[in-house]
């Protein structure tokens, strides 16, 4: 799989059977249709609404068609890539952005993704 | 169950026949139409030995061609070890004297399908799509559907039935082409271009138009009566009628489309995945009942046996029912059980187990296929997995989780 942001080949990485490909070079994280949802506490947890930006929409980095811009999390306050049958793109710092968004709705994120993110994305940030 | 299997070999004997004659009634008349009068026997010889050639190459090598179309890589136990154990399991259940080959597909689209001409060297194929998908009861239930097509010899009576409507419509296909490019011309100098000859021109252009549509509607019609019994078998098999519906709930939800499948292939899979949703002519036409009536039946079971799926299948339908008389005359009367997670697929957050089978079962289909595609594994300190692939650019990795970089080459 490519970066759909700077189209260099990504990494998988697994924890706990939680799986997400990473960008080297933006940090980018891509979560496959499904992988995400299974560790999400509710079903309305990744409710997404269209979003209006001005951002350009990328090209899915398995099937190639533009994403849509989405705002996604109970809050709706992120803004990522969606492909609706291939899966998510979430740009540096998102998930992140995410997880905050759940705590803040008092959803809670299922342990093992919560501590792998938790050590993937830290809220203070290592700068790369 | 043997009557079942008898019933099942006078049907497909009924079918070759009907079938048979057709084609070569469509062979006669193509005779007839390009050859001139009286060449129609020799037409009826022509569609015999495109049958008969196509019959021995499916009958010999069928199975092969149905994976190889499908791209399908064979399996072993340590590969898929969760997939693996399911269909040992439902073999058992299924009274199968010898576990099929597992075949995966790489394809995001959630399907599978079975296919071999015995019991003895029969094969079941699921897409990866589907292991990622599904739990582990969800994954029992489509299993025990796929062998239920074995024991009941369905494979067989699909094949045969197959390839016979695929011969005629090979031959409608060609006769109608060398009718339009220039068939009429050639019998009008022989002939003379007279009445009778007006007459069998009418004849051919009719029969190469509906021949196909016959056959294809005989052999919609049988396949999809092998559905509901192989739905019923699997509830049988596994006592549990809520995973296949489950299943094929989620089958049905999947936006993805199966990138393989292919009108020939289509009838062999779990559901089809050619079909449009919404369409009216769909239901003539299916090679599968639809989703929603499978997923009925299934839910209104009151036990985990034939005859409970066939009352259930009356309720539903308002039709008489699907379920050969033999098998329920010795019907053990088996009761359901409950799921793996006492929950069963009712979502809650609180049935963590089919959520960690389902997860342990996408794992391991993904790193077969990370395998096959040469990734290469690191395994960091902090308990993460790196999989790198072949193409990638930088000589290092980091862990993101603890920051620890690893050399790639």
């Amino acid at each position: 799989m490519k970066c759909p942001v700077c189209s260099v080949p990504t990494y998988v990485v697994e924890y706990k059977e939680i799986e997400l490909d990473l960008c080297p070079e933006c940090g980018g994280v891509w979560f496959d249709r499904g992988e995400l949802e299974l560790l999400m506490p509710s079903e309305g947890a990744l409710e997404m609404s269209p979003a209006r930006t001005e951002e350009a929409g990328r090209p899915c980095p398995l099937c190639a068609r533009t994403m849509a811009k989405v705002n996604i999390g109970p809050g709706r306050r992120v803004l990522v890539d969606s492909c609706a049958t291939c899966g998510l793109w979430f740009d540096r710092h998102e998930v992140e952005d995410l997880s905050r968004d759940l705590a803040a709705h008092s959803m809670e994120v299922d342990p093992a993704l919560a501590e792998f993110l938790g050590g993937m994305f830290p809220v203070k940030g290592e700068e790369a | 169950m043997w009557e079942q299997i008898a019933a099942n070999r006078r049907k497909s004997f009924m079918l070759v026949v009907a079938t048979a004659l057709l084609l070569m009634v469509l062979g006669y008349a193509f005779g007839e139409y390009f050859g001139g009068r009286g060449s129609g026997p020799y037409g009826v010889a022509v569609a015999v030995v495109v049958w008969l050639v196509m019959t021995l190459v499916s009958w010999f090598q069928g199975d092969q061609v149905m994976l190889a179309v499908s791209g399908a890589h064979k399996v072993k136990k340590e590969d898929l070890p969760v997939l693996f154990n399911v269909v040992e399991e439902m073999t058992l259940a299924a009274g199968l004297p010898k576990m099929p080959d597992v075949y995966v597909i790489d394809d995001p689209a959630p399907n599978a399908f079975a296919t071999g001409r015995r019991p003895e060297t029969a094969a079941v194929a699921v897409t990866s799509g589907l292991l990622r998908r599904l739990n582990r009861d969800e994954l029992q239930g489509v299993i025990g559907h796929e062998l239920g097509h074995i024991r009941n010899r369905d494979i067989q009576l699909m094949l045969f039935a197959g390839v016979l409507a695929g011969a005629i419509v090979i031959l409608a296909e060609v006769g109608l082409r060398g009718m339009w490019f220039g068939g009429g011309r050639s019998r009008s100098r022989r002939s003379g271009g007279g009445d009778s000859a007006g007459i069998i021109a009418v004849i051919a252009i009719v029969l190469a138009i509906l021949a196909p549509l016959l056959a294809r509607l005989i052999y919609l019609a049988i396949s999809r009566k092998r559905e509901y019994l192989a739905d019923a078998s699997a509830a049988v098999f596994t006592r549990y009628p809520e995973g296949l519906a489950s299943a094929l709930e989620k089958i049905a939800a999947s936006p993805q489309k199966l990138a393989h499948a292919t009108r020939a292939t289509a009838p062999m899979y779990i559901v089809n995945p050619l079909a449009e949703a919404g369409k009216m002519m769909a239901r003539a036409t299916a090679t599968h009942p639809p989703i929603a009536e499978r997923v009925k039946v299934l839910r209104g079971m009151g036990g985990a046996d034939f005859r409970s799926y066939q009352e259930s299948f009356h309720q539903a339908t308002g039709k008489k029912g699907v379920i050969p008389a033999s098998a329920l005359k010795d019907d053990g009367g088996a009761g359901l059980r409950p799921g793996s997670a006492g929950a069963g697929a009712a979502g809650s957050a609180a049935a963590a187990g089919p959520r960690a089978s389902q997860r342990t079962l996408a794992r391991q289909v993904d790193d077969f296929f990370y395998r096959k595609g040469g990734y290469k594994q690191i395994p960091c300190s902090c308990g993460t997995v790196l999989k790198i692939p072949p193409d990638f650019k930088s000589h290092q990795a980091v862990c993101p989780r603890c920051g620890k970089v690893h050399d790639v080459a």
